[in-house]
């Protein structure tokens, strides 16, 4: 449930799991194994979803209104009925910029403090 | 493939009811692409599985919590579930406490606590969906399972407990102690009434006032006398089966056929040690007694009404299991004179069928209530 007054920064800072699939489905809706697919790719492997934590988040960010079930289906012939869609909703896509955001000032700061030239 | 499909499965029943119901099927779906992705290598399976246990454990007991959390948070807005909780997690405390007697137990009251807390703790984590595989079966009938797994302890534990049927006879004070605590159980039962909101929620309650009642009153007088531990623990088996059976019956009123055939062959077969049982250690009056009493209505006209779609022939069954149970348990002081020349005291009788007859009958009105209110109302014509 969103309330009225609420901003993007109240749901700050959001969890790996949680911003890497706003990310994902920032490219298009997606169902659950291309969203871990997408994940994987995302982070170079690093991240690897398992169904529990996927279908975990994907209920916690359905409840918070950060994304949802979409209706449109592909082709029928090209898709399995049985799986579900999901997309972006606008106020996911506004707490997932706030988040980039968040995290492009920590990076910033990281530059700024030369703690990035230690590679 | 299908091997590691059955065993994910059996994982998700490690996550509550709600989520496994919502999310169950997709998370299937899922493990089923990754598995097929990580069968292109060599040791693809056994990394996928290191990485997936410790992922459906962890976000298992993540959902778990969430759960509880959820109820609780449910319970404190309505004000009077909170109640219902305390009271359910008393009821065994306080049957434990009603039913204790140092003579019979002759020291033994280690165990016999334990199992009162067993019970208790289990009543509470059923009725707060702590144990999300019971869930599905409701939380109290979870919390009557383990309460009767208590008892099953104590008894194989402390045979001293089997004071079997002369009990009844003679009339000692465990047999008050047991009206008092049917007494309490049903004052519970008409607290609850007037506090829970939906006939389903009544129902719940009333078989597991029943099922306890029967369960406790079972568990502590009539294992045979003198019969082997085995023979003993068969028994407490059968009957703690076949009364949580009923109790299912009763709740989930035979939408699932799956686990409750298998239940019911648990129970017949536990059911099918006691007829031999009785029948070598307590004569063929009492096997009749049992027959009728018990078998018929416990096995026989569950498996029947299994088997039935029909929801007016499942009415009829229950009115027959109930009447069939009475019947036979109406027969107990008639059959122990016959079979032994003694007279139950009148005020034992009379406790003995306030036990019995007035749980059945309040259970059997609320079961019909309920089939009233969730029989199939004929399906309106297809829109064109």
């Amino acid at each position: 449930m969103i309330s009225q007054n609420a901003r993007p920064e109240d749901l700050l800072p959001l969890t790996p799991a949680v911003f890497h699939i706003l990310l994902a489905l920032a490219g298009g809706e997606k169902h659950g194994y291309s969203i871990s697919q997408e994940v994987n790719g995302l982070t170079g492997g690093q991240i690897k979803m398992g169904p529990g934590t996927l279908y975990g988040t994907i209920k916690r960010m359905l409840a918070a209104g950060l994304i949802e079930e979409s209706d449109d289906r592909p082709d029928p012939a090209l898709d399995d009925e049985r799986r579900r869609y999901y997309r972006l909703t606008e106020w996911g896509r506004l707490v997932a910029g706030a988040e980039a955001r968040r995290l492009d000032g920590l990076v910033r700061v990281a530059q700024a403090r030369r703690v990035l030239e230690a590679d | 493939m299908r091997r590691a499909e059955r065993f994910f499965r059996a994982l998700l029943w490690l996550y509550p009811a709600d989520h496994r119901r919502d999310y169950g099927p997709l998370m299937e779906q899922l493990f089923r692409d990754q598995y097929r992705d990580a069968r292109r290598c060599r040791l693809g399976p056994a990394r996928l599985w290191l990485r997936l246990l410790p992922d459906v454990i962890l976000s298992a007991w993540r959902e778990g919590r969430d759960s509880w959390r959820g109820k609780l948070m449910n319970s404190s807005l309505s004000g009077r579930v909170d109640k219902t909780t305390a009271l359910v997690f008393l009821l065994p405390a306080l049957a434990a406490l009603l039913l204790f007697d140092p003579d019979v137990l002759q020291g033994e009251w280690i165990p016999y606590g334990l199992a009162a807390l067993i019970g208790a703790g289990g009543c509470l984590l059923g009725r707060v969906g702590l144990i999300p595989r019971l869930e599905f079966w409701g939380g109290y009938t979870a919390g009557f399972l383990i309460f009767a797994f208590g008892f099953l302890v104590i008894n194989i534990w402390s045979p001293a407990m089997n004071t079997g049927i002369r009990a009844l006879q003679s009339g000692t004070i465990v047999n008050y102690r047991h009206a008092l605590y049917v007494i309490v159980c049903l004052a519970a039962l008409a607290i609850l009434y007037r506090t829970a909101r939906r006939s389903a929620a009544l129902l719940r309650i009333a078989l597991v006032v029943l099922t306890l009642n029967l369960g406790l009153w079972i568990a502590l007088h009539n294992t045979p006398l003198d019969a082997p531990i085995i023979w003993q623990a068969a028994w407490m088996l059968g009957y703690s089966v076949t009364a949580l059976f009923i109790a299912v019956m009763g709740v989930r009123i035979l939408r699932r056929s799956g686990l409750p055939a298998l239940v019911a062959v648990m129970a017949g077969l536990g059911a099918l040690v006691t007829f031999f049982t009785i029948d070598e250690y307590q004569g063929a009056e009492l096997t009749l007694m049992i027959l009728l009493g018990v078998f018929v209505p416990l096995i026989v006209c569950p498996a029947w009404l299994l088997l039935t779609e029909n929801w007016r022939v499942r009415k009829t069954g229950l009115l027959v299991i109930w009447a069939l149970m009475l019947f036979g348990m109406g027969l107990v002081p008639f059959l122990i004179y016959r079979s032994s020349g003694v007279y139950l005291p009148k005020l034992n009788t009379f406790l003995f069928h306030l036990g019995y007859a007035l749980p059945i009958w309040i259970t059997l009105w609320l079961a019909l209530n309920l089939y009233e209110r969730e029989a199939p109302q004929p399906e309106a014509a297809a829109p064109v």
